[in-house]
Order: C-alpha cells, then structure tokens, then sequence
C-alpha cells in the first residue's frame, strides 16, 4: 500500500512508538523502533523552495519509524486476526501531529485487512 | 566541547554533487570545536587549497583526501549467482601528514593516475576519459600508499559505496569478509573500514542496520572503523539543493532517476555524530564501548593525516625550474645582473651619461629588491619563455604591473619603456611580497596552443601543466539547468534562460520586480507555479562550481616535482592540466605564467605579414612613411614595437573617432571619451584607457583633466613639489603610481613604503591618516631647517588622498594597453587595407563582422566578393582596378566542414561549378549557399558571352545537386562529361537577377555579414517616408533636437553609474556611422522587453552634445523595425 493512513499512536518514554490502532485494531510494537528518514518529493508539492525554507529537512525528508509489531485483540465481527508478527513504518506530520502509517513491508497483512 | 573529526567532506568543488564552499565548511566546524577540518571532494583536490587556506587561517589543523570511483579490474568475468560481480562505486583516500610531503605527493599522483588515459583502453592518447571512466581498480593505491619500507603514506577508507559495504548491503556477509581481507592484504595498515549512518530506510547502504553490520565487520576482521557522516552539503536545507545538482549530473529531470535516499548528509555537530555512533554501537551485537573506540579510531586517523602546511606543501614557498632548465649555470643573481647591465646599453643607446647613471641606479634597486626575495631564476624563467616566443616568430607584449620594471624591459619581458613614462617597480614587486609576481604576456591568439605546446617541450611535462579554472553557474547556465530539473519543456525554458544574464542568479526574484525587459517572465512567475519554483532554484544554484576547464592563458610552471604538489588531469587541448585554480597558485608556490591569447596581436600580425606581401620594398613609400624610416627594412617588414610613438596623423585619425577596430577605443563608451578628450599624445592614450572605468568616470575625474586639457582650467597640483609626476595628468591623479610617489615625497618615505601604504589606504586601513599627517608634519628640508608641508598643505593633501580611495589604475597596466592601441590605430592610418584585412580574419573586437565591413565600405575600400576560386580561409588583400580591395573569406560561411574547407582550398582554381563541385566536393546544401552569395559566378562566365545572371547560376547549381550520385574524381564517367571541364556551355540562361534585398538577406544568413549593400537599404522607402536622420548627420544637428534613428543593434551596454540607477546604451549602425542612444528609467519603460532583444530597431530620441567630435541621443522611445516595416507594407497594400 502506498496511501497514507491516519493513526492513533501511544509513545513510549523516548517519544517513539509502542502501541497504535489501525482500522480498528490495537498493535503492540515487539521491536526496538528504528528511526529512519524517507524523502518526498518535494517538487510535486506545488510550491516554492527558496533558499532556508527547508532548514530542518522538511521540505525534503520524513521521519519514519520502523516497528514490528503484532495485533493485540481481535476486531470484532470480522473475526480472528493474524496474531503473526509484520512490519510497519510510522511517521508523524510535522505539521499537524497526526501519526499516519506508511507502509506495511508484509503486504499479507494489507491484502488481509481488504479483503 | 567534544571532539569529531569529519573526514569524508565533500564540498561544492565536487561539481554537480557538493553545495558548500570549503571556507564555509570550516567555518562551521569551527563553531562546533573542531581541532581538524577535513576535505574529500570527488576526483580531485579542487577544493584543497582553499580548505587548508581557510584551516590556516582558523588556526586548525587540515586534513586532505580525494573521494575516487573504484573501477572493476578490467577484464572482470560477468557475475556470477554466489559472487556478484562488483558494480563499481567509490572509496575516499586520506594523505597521511607529517612525513615531508610524502602523503601529499602520494594523493596528488593516485589522483593524476585516476585521471590518465587507461592502459587497458589503450590508444586514447592524452584525451580526457570520459567522466565515469575517472578513478582507480582495487590493486592501484598500493603502488602510491606504501613508502619503500612498507609504510603507509594514506589511508583508503571502505565506506557503504565500496566493494565491501555493498556487500554488507547485500546481505553477503563472507564475501565481504573476503573482499575485505584483499584490501587488508594489498594495503596492510592502510584501510579503514567507513562507517556512516544516514538513518536510509532500514537494510539500505547508509542505514542504521548497514552501519551496525559494517562496525561489527571491522571488529571481526581487526580493522579500525571510523565514523562519517559522507558529508555533501552544509545544511538540511541544501538537501534539495542536492537534488537539483543531481538531477543536473545525470542531465534527467526529478523523478526520473533515483534520487538520495534522503537529507542526512549534512556536516553534524560532533554531538550528533556521537548520538548516532551510540545508535549504531546498540544497533549491532557489540557492547556500547564499541561506540567509543569508532569515535576514537577516528579522531587517531585524523591527527595521522594532519598535515603541515609548511613541511608537507611547501606552502607559499616558489618551486620554479632548475637553473640548467633555463639554461643558466652558476648564481641565478649574478646571472641576472650580468645579463640585465649588458642590456642596459642594447636598449638605451643613445641615453646621455646622466640618465644612464640613473637607470643605472634603478636596476641596482631592482636587483636587490628581486634577490632579496630569491626571485632571480623566477625572472630568468619569464625571460626565457619570451625569448622562445619571439623566437618563434610570434608577437608578444607584457601586461598589467610587469611593465613597471626595468629588468622586465631589458629581459625584453615588456616593450614599453618604464623610464620614459614615469612608471614604478615598486608598484610591481613592493616589499612586503613573498609569493611570485605575476607576469602576464599577451600573444597572438591563434598561435596560443603552439605556444603551450613548446613550453611543454621545453620544461619537461614533469614540470609544466596548464592552470584550471572553475566555471561556476550564473544565472543563464542555472536557469536551463533547474528548468531541466523540473522537466519543463525546452521553449519555456530557453524563454526564461535568454532573458536573465545581467545579474546574479542570487537576486532573481528580485531582479524580477525590477527590471521591465523581465516583465515577461515576472508575470510567467504569478501565474505558473513551476516558474516560480523554477525561480527559487535558479537562486540555489548560482555560483556553485560547474566543472574545470582549461584556464584561457595560465600555463604553471615548477620544479622537476610538481606532480608531487598538484594533482593533474588531461585538458581539452590533451595537455596535461593542474586541478588548482588561479586562486590556489600563490599558496602552493608555483609561477603561473599568464600567456593570454590576443586576437588583437593576430591581427597585427596578420597586417603586417600582408603589408610585405603586398607592398614589399614599396612598403614604406606606400604607407607614407619617411623613405628611410629605421622600423621597416627593405623587404617591408616593419618592426611594429619600435615605430614612433608621436605620429601625428595616427593622433588624427584617432581624434576623428573612427576609432572602429582600434584597440580598446572602439567601444560606444569610448568613442565618446575619446571624441571629449581630443587625444594628442601617447600619455594621453594611457590616461585614456585607466580613466574608462567605472571609478573614474562615476567620480567625475574626466572632467577636470579634459578642462585643464583644453585649456578651461590652469592644472591644480596639490603642491608645487608633484608638479613633475602630476604634469602629465594636468594635476589630476589618475593612476597608482602616482599615489605612491606622493605619500614617498610626503612622508619621506621609499616608494616600496608608499606603495604599502597606497595599498592599506584602499583596503580603508584608518591608521594610515595618523601615520601620513605624523610623518609629514615632521618632514623638514634639512637645507632650510623648515617644514617641506604646511598645516594646511597637510589638509589638503590627505583630503584627495583619502577621496581617492580605489579609482587609482595602474599605470603600467595603462601603459602596456595602450601600445597595441597606438600599433593599431597607426596600421589603420598608414595602411588601412591590410589593417582591416587583419581585424576582418581575426576579429578581434567587440562588434560583428558585419560592422568592420561597413566601416571598409565607409572608408572607401573595394570589397571583393567571395569567390571559391580565388578566396582562402583568410580575408586577403588584393589588388582590383589600380587600388587595393579585401577579398572575402571562405571562413566565415555558415555550416562548412574543416574538411570541406581543406578541400577547396587544395583544389583552387576551379574551370566551372562542376568542376567545382566535382573536385572540392562540397555538400549539396554549401553548393547551394555558396551559389546564393556569389561564390560561385565567377566560374559561370563564358567568353564573348553576356555575364550569367545569379539566378543562370542557382539553376546550374539546382541541376548538379538534382544528379543522384555525384562521380568521384576517379569515376570516369562518360555519361556525365559535363561534370569534368569547363561547364561554361551548360549553364541555363534567362533566369531572373536576384534583387538586392534578397542578396543582402542571403548573404546575412550564410556570411552574418551583408556585402552587396548595408542591411538598412532594404527598408530605404520606409525610413525616408518617416524622416529618419543617418547617424553621420546627427553632430550638425542643434542640441536638444528630437530626431529618428534607424539600424542595426551593435553593442548594448549597462554601465555601473552614478546613481546606482541603471542605464541602457544602445549603439546603432545604418552604414553612415554609429548612433549612440541612452536609455533613462522612463524609455527602458517604454522600450521593455525590445530593449535587449531587437536587432533592428527605429529609436527616437533627443540629441545631446557631449564634446567637440560627440554627439549621443537621449531616447524617448524604441520601435522594432521590422514590426514598423510589416505595418507600414499592409498600409502600402490597402
């Protein structure tokens, strides 16, 4: 999946991510997140970039989290879920604070969800 | 403050790749506590010099490297499923220091060796290798990182792009190990492994996974890590940047490659680098203290390779070739000495004792001050490279400071008498300089190459190398290529890139705002979002380095070692050229030797080979010259550097202010100058020349010299002491030498001394007034016992010093220019033909050709047309009808091959156009345009037969092109007989003549030049029926007349003025001369965007008086002819 999703996201003490709901299910992170940083592409964003307008990266860069996390409870209706274990990347909007999801690197899980 | 060393830094002399300048990297290094600053740009040292310059001046220690591609070993079998075959990609070599500059020489020549042609690849010659051919195979370094024992002299630093990381990248950790073990093997104690952490997505090269696995391979294999940061940009901000220049490196838009994963690469605070090796530490499967040891693996590689200044690089120190080089044996002063007295007497003949004693003097003077710095062999090497010029036959003439001394007037170096016109040593080599002057020597631009290559010749190419230059983005250059970034269509952007060249990229967006021509491309920015991004990114990119080309004229000469101080790589003229730049030859100690290419000593040349071919023994008679006159010899050659400088009639002419192809006075700007000041003597072309620059005539310094000139004025000067170096100003102080010799007089002081204070006083040192009223308040005539400077002299003096501040011009400099102006302007007045015959073939002016032809019709000279039998690849003086004419060149026809050229040439004369056709084997379409501009009618003449019409001609030539397969001159054909001889029978007859407008239009399409008759003409009806004045009407009009120009744009200029507001102005020629047209804010206005576009163009303005020979118009408004000519022809029709 490529769409960015909104999330709901609880913080650990060093500000990165332990739990977060997704489409109605609670993931607990069971990996130590690794912080990386993904681009855009800033060119396509319909305005301007004049010199200092990206003096923290952000024109340029998202901060990502990567976790590995597992479902922790059952949705409800739509029955049991795969309690296996898959691989997310979480990045916050500098600018409005929503936490989105990015990616799934396991796509099983995505194809599961929209099925 | 913790300590971080960044070893891997590239900055913006990495071209398309870095973003920073290396001063500004060190600078925020410094901030951040650094006691080392390194630089590793890509492929070279570029930026190296100023690195340790800056690091220098920050009192920090310097750490060099080279960032190079790594080459798969050629012959490499195709990878195969276990071992990948290795892709190529790149490691960074530091220099170790401190070991008398064996690091350094060791990096200068794996650098060169990355640059040279590969064996492998065999015949490539001296070429470039094209760009991703540059750098070195895994076995190269050994031969230069080890000393004979065994020791290392660099380190190779194994980063995530060797072989090695992206091993580690691709999951194969025993073939890393592997690969590893080689380097280790091959290099023992000269690798480290490269451990950067780009925070890329997790398990890319540079991530924190890749980092982790790196550190913990080192470890395993006992090989120091140290951390990078891969360092490419200053900022985060300059990320994108980075992307801009990548795009411009690959010449794709964004989006259609792979870009940097992201914007980490910026030069991190030490605190940073240290968080991120603690995040690496934790990330693999060592303990934390792992973290400790990288950061101090690091900061111990960089003290091994601080180098110093002084002991590695012989900073600042002179390597110039060996005395036997030069051809000297013993004590390089004592053979200076001799050779300079022995001169003495060649040169001043005919001087009285008096003056002799006193050059006498002089020369001792030099000679100390010279040998004093160790400078003789320096002076020695100069002499000999002009000697070998002259040698060759080939025009020389010193420029700039050079000609202020003596010895360079004996060396024959310079041939312009410092004596005789009052100019100082000390301006050219003062006391306090340690590094080489600088000499520069014009020559003859089209023997510039053969010049090089005998210098190489000569030296040895272990010691010569031509200088670089950077070439940096403006504003034209950085608009195509951010346009290229955005992926715009080629139209829009050549729109915005022909449009904006006269200011800096930097100040686009508000330039924009400003300037009316721009109002196309301001409203371009409102309504299209692209364009404005388009506008931010042309701002990014400006003045950022492009590439390295051949500098013009340097050529660096040094010692037999100087391939162990400069990198080299190939030029694109084959020679091998030096990585540094103009800038970095003072601090690495080389003598850069500027031998500049003169378009205007060709011509001279070229003049005066013709004047002897032509006139011969009649040379001097024809020119009207004395019949005994000592510069022309019996042949007819004429010794240009020893004719009279006081001709009476070349003063004339010049006075005239036909000054077109004279140098250096032909400008618009000039004209007026020269038309105000009514030059009489040589002093005066000197003044003439220093006062036409911006200072000068912005702080008004014209008008007191041109008053007291004429006579308005009786001469101020200041006190009755400097009358004898004011005299020749008329009391106006104009040049550096002059400033010298009043603060020596003042202040009591050597010349040596006023030149520093001269000097001080333009950097706006303040301590230099409390020094001059101290000193010259104490200066007393020991004959008097009085004081020689009143109070109120004191006052008055200081005041013009101080305002003189930097509109002084060395005279010297002035001096040497104003040689080959006065050569020139005495060729146009004495033998008119071959002069312009030599500015037409080397053009070495501002203005088109099309221009010098006009002035050649204006004068009265017979031009010849083009005539593929009796033309060359130079404009030839011929005789025609008992006067001389100038025969035009095949040279200037547009789209002809070098080849095809040869051809023709080779093959003349030609019987027919199909003999023509036949033997010099043009291509069709050059038949065709030769036809189109006579070249070829003199083939269709028949005997005792009317003259073909230019359209007979074109229809001959449409059946000879019409014919499928023209016959090799070893076809015999029969079938096509007409083809072998004299075609004179076939050519059709009854075809129209070609009017003349469509003559002039072809031939301003295949010569850019018109011949028939000026362009203008062909709108005659149009501009008789609005009146327009012809420009050499406009001088006896009253002032202040409003009038019509018409013609064709030859110069547009914006000169610094004033009052900082800009001014446009446009110079016209309609075949009777030039009209001068300045724009005020309110016609550029109106003007707008015709201002710099329009070739043709209608101008109505206001006549102004400017002097006695000037007159210029004040524009109202501006009109494109062309548009005028379309209106005026539809009314005709209705």
């Amino acid at each position: 999946m490529n769409e960015y999703e909104t999330i709901s996201v609880a913080l650990s003490a060093d500000a990165s991510p332990l739990r977060f709901r997704w489409r109605g299910v609670v993931y607990g992170v069971i990996s130590t997140p690794e912080l990386w940083f993904s681009r855009r592409n800033w060119w396509l964003a319909n305005g301007r970039a004049p010199r200092g307008s990206s003096s923290g990266g952000e024109l340029l860069e998202m901060k990502m989290w990567r976790v590995i996390a597992v479902a922790l409870a059952d949705a409800g209706p739509l029955g049991p879920l795969d309690r296996s274990e898959n691989t997310f990347d979480l990045h916050q909007d500098p600018v409005t604070g929503d936490w989105q999801l990015s990616s799934t690197v396991a796509s099983g899980i995505d194809q599961q969800r929209l099925a | 403050m913790t300590r971080f060393t960044h070893l891997h830094v590239a900055s913006a002399f990495s071209a398309h790749y870095g973003t920073a300048r290396p001063e500004e990297l060190v600078a925020q290094a410094v901030t951040a506590g650094a006691e080392v600053a390194g630089i590793t740009d890509r492929d070279g040292l570029y930026g190296a010099i100023r690195h340790v310059r800056a690091c220098i001046a920050a009192g920090i220690a310097a750490v060099v490297g080279v960032d190079l591609a790594l080459l798969p070993e050629p012959g490499t079998p195709e990878s195969s499923a276990e071992a990948p075959s290795f892709r190529g990609g790149r490691v960074t070599v530091l220099a170790h220091g401190h070991n008398d500059g064996q690091g350094w020489a060791a990096l200068c020549r794996l650098i060169s060796a990355a640059h040279s042609p590969r064996r492998s690849t065999g015949a490539r010659g001296g070429l470039a290798r094209p760009s991703d051919e540059v750098g070195i195979t895994k076995k190269r370094p050994s031969a230069f990182l080890l000393d004979e024992t065994g020791r290392p002299l660099g380190t190779v630093l194994l980063g995530p792009d060797s072989d090695v990381g992206q091993a580690v990248a691709d999951g194969l950790p025993a073939l890393a190990r592997e690969l590893l073990t080689a380097w280790k093997k091959t290099l023992p104690g000269a690798i480290a492994i490269e451990v950067v952490c780009h925070l890329t997505e997790p398990g890319e090269k540079g991530s924190l996974r890749h980092a982790a696995r790196m550190l913990e391979l080192a470890e395993a294999a006992d090989v120091p890590a140290v951390l990078t940061n891969a360092v490419r940009y200053l900022q985060p901000d300059d990320a994108l940047t980075g992307d801009v220049l990548d795009s411009a490196d690959r010449l794709r838009p964004l989006g259609a490659f792979s870009p940097q994963p992201n914007g980490q690469a910026w030069l991190k605070s030490p605190q940073k680098m240290r968080e991120l090796a603690q995040m690496i530490a934790d990330h693999s499967s060592l303990p934390r203290s792992a973290a400790e040891r990288m950061l101090g693996e690091t900061e111990r590689l960089a003290d091994a390779c601080r180098l110093d200044a002084d002991a590695d690089l012989a900073w600042r120190r002179p390597k110039v070739p060996e005395n036997d080089i030069i051809g000297i044996d013993g004590d390089p002063a004592e053979v200076l000495w001799q050779r300079t007295t022995q001169a003495l007497g060649e040169r001043y003949g005919t001087a009285k004792t008096a003056e002799l004693d006193s050059l006498a003097k002089r020369l001792r003077d030099e000679l100390l001050t010279i040998n004093r710095f160790g400078f003789a062999s320096y002076f020695l090497t100069v002499a000999d490279v002009t000697d070998m010029i002259r040698d060759m036959g080939i025009r020389n003439q010193a420029r700039g400071s050079g000609a202020g001394s003596l010895v360079n007037y004996l060396l024959r170096i310079s041939n312009v008498d410092p004596a005789r016109h009052d100019l100082l040593f000390e301006r050219f080599l003062g006391a306090s300089r340690s590094t080489l002057p600088d000499i520069d020597v014009d020559v003859e631009s089209s023997r510039r190459h053969e010049i090089y290559r005998a210098i190489f010749d000569r030296y040895g190419s272990n010691r010569v190398s031509l200088l670089s230059m950077q070439n940096t983005y403006r504003a034209r250059g950085a608009a195509r290529d951010a346009g290229l970034a955005l992926g715009l269509d080629e139209a829009q952007i050549d729109m915005v890139a022909k449009n904006i060249w006269r200011f800096n990229a930097r100040d686009f967006r508000e330039v924009l705002a400003e300037k009316p021509e721009l109002r196309p491309i301001a409203e371009l920015v409102e309504s299209d979002a692209q364009i404005d991004l388009l506008v931010d990114l042309t701002e990014r990119l400006d003045r950022l380095p492009r590439h390295i080309s051949m500098h013009p004229c340097g050529v660096i000469l040094g010692n037999s070692n100087l391939m162990s101080y400069t990198p080299v790589q190939p030029s694109g003229m084959g020679l091998p050229m030096s990585q540094f730049d103009k800038d970095d030859i003072d601090d690495i100690g080389f003598l850069k030797l500027d031998v500049l290419g003169v378009r205007m000593q060709s011509s001279l040349a070229y003049a005066l080979s013709e004047i002897t071919r032509v006139h011969g023994k009649r040379a001097a008679l024809e020119g009207g010259l004395p019949v005994d006159a000592p510069y022309v010899n019996p042949a007819g050659e004429i010794e240009l550097d020893a004719i009279p400088l006081d001709d009476e009639e070349t003063f004339e002419a010049i006075r005239t202010t036909h000054t077109l192809g004279m140098f250096q006075i032909e400008s618009p700007g000039q004209r007026e100058l020269i038309g105000k000041m009514q030059p009489t003597e040589f002093e005066d072309l000197i003044a003439d020349i220093s006062l036409f620059r911006p200072g000068p005539m912005k702080g008004n310094m014209v008008a007191p010299f041109l008053d007291v000139k004429h006579g308005f004025l009786s001469p101020n000067y200041l006190h009755k002491r400097f009358r004898p170096f004011l005299e020749s100003t008329y009391g106006v102080i104009i040049y550096h030498e002059q400033v010298i010799r009043i603060f020596a007089d003042c202040m009591n002081v050597s010349l040596a001394d006023g030149d520093e204070l001269r000097r001080r006083i333009e950097k706006q040192d303040d301590d230099v007034e409390g020094q001059f009223r101290r000193k010259t308040t104490a200066n007393i005539d020991p004959a008097t016992g009085e004081r020689r400077f009143s109070d109120a002299d004191v006052e008055r003096i200081w005041k013009v010093l101080k305002g003189f501040g930097s509109f002084g011009f060395c005279k010297a400099h002035g001096a040497a220019f104003a040689l080959p102006t006065y050569q020139s302007a005495w060729l146009k007045t004495h033998y008119p033909v071959p002069f312009l015959a030599g500015i037409l073939t080397h053009d070495p002016g501002m203005y088109p050709k099309r221009l010098l032809l006009t002035e050649a019709r204006r004068m009265g000279v017979p031009i010849l047309p083009l005539d593929v039998s009796a033309s060359t690849d130079a404009y030839v003086v011929e005789e025609t009808g008992g006067e001389l004419g100038i025969r035009l060149s095949l040279a200037d026809v547009h789209g002809m091959s070098e080849a095809e050229l040869a051809r023709i040439l080779t093959n003349q004369p030609y019987e027919g156009i199909g003999d023509f056709y036949q033997r010099a084997a043009p291509s069709r379409s050059l038949l065709t345009r030769l036809g189109a501009v006579g070249a070829l009618d003199s083939l269709a003449v028949k005997p005792h037969a009317p003259t073909p019409t230019r359209g007979d001609v074109m229809a001959r030539v449409r059946e000879l092109i019409a014919i499928k397969k023209r016959p090799k001159t070893t076809d015999a054909n029969p079938d096509q007989p007409m083809l072998f001889t004299d075609d004179g029978e076939f050519i059709p007859t009854g075809n129209p003549e070609q009017s003349m407008a469509e003559r002039v239009s072809a031939e301003l399409d295949i010569l850019a030049m018109e011949v028939s008759e000026h362009v203008l003409e062909s709108y005659r009806p149009m501009l008789d029926e609005l009146g327009v004045t012809p420009a050499e009407e406009l001088l006896g009009l009253w002032n202040g007349s409003t009038v019509l120009v018409a013609g064709i744009r030859i110069a547009t200029q914006t000169p610094p003025m004033k009052s900082g507001k800009r001014v446009v102005f446009i110079s016209l020629d309609d075949g009777t001369g030039c009209s001068d047209s300045t724009f005020f804010e309110e016609a550029q206005n109106r003007a707008g965007s015709l201002l710099f576009g329009t070739r043709l163009m209608v101008i109505q303005g206001k006549t102004r008086r400017t002097g006695e020979r000037g007159v210029s118009l004040e524009a109202i408004n501006a009109w494109d002819l062309k548009a005028l000519w379309a209106n005026w022809q539809a009314t005709k029709v209705s």
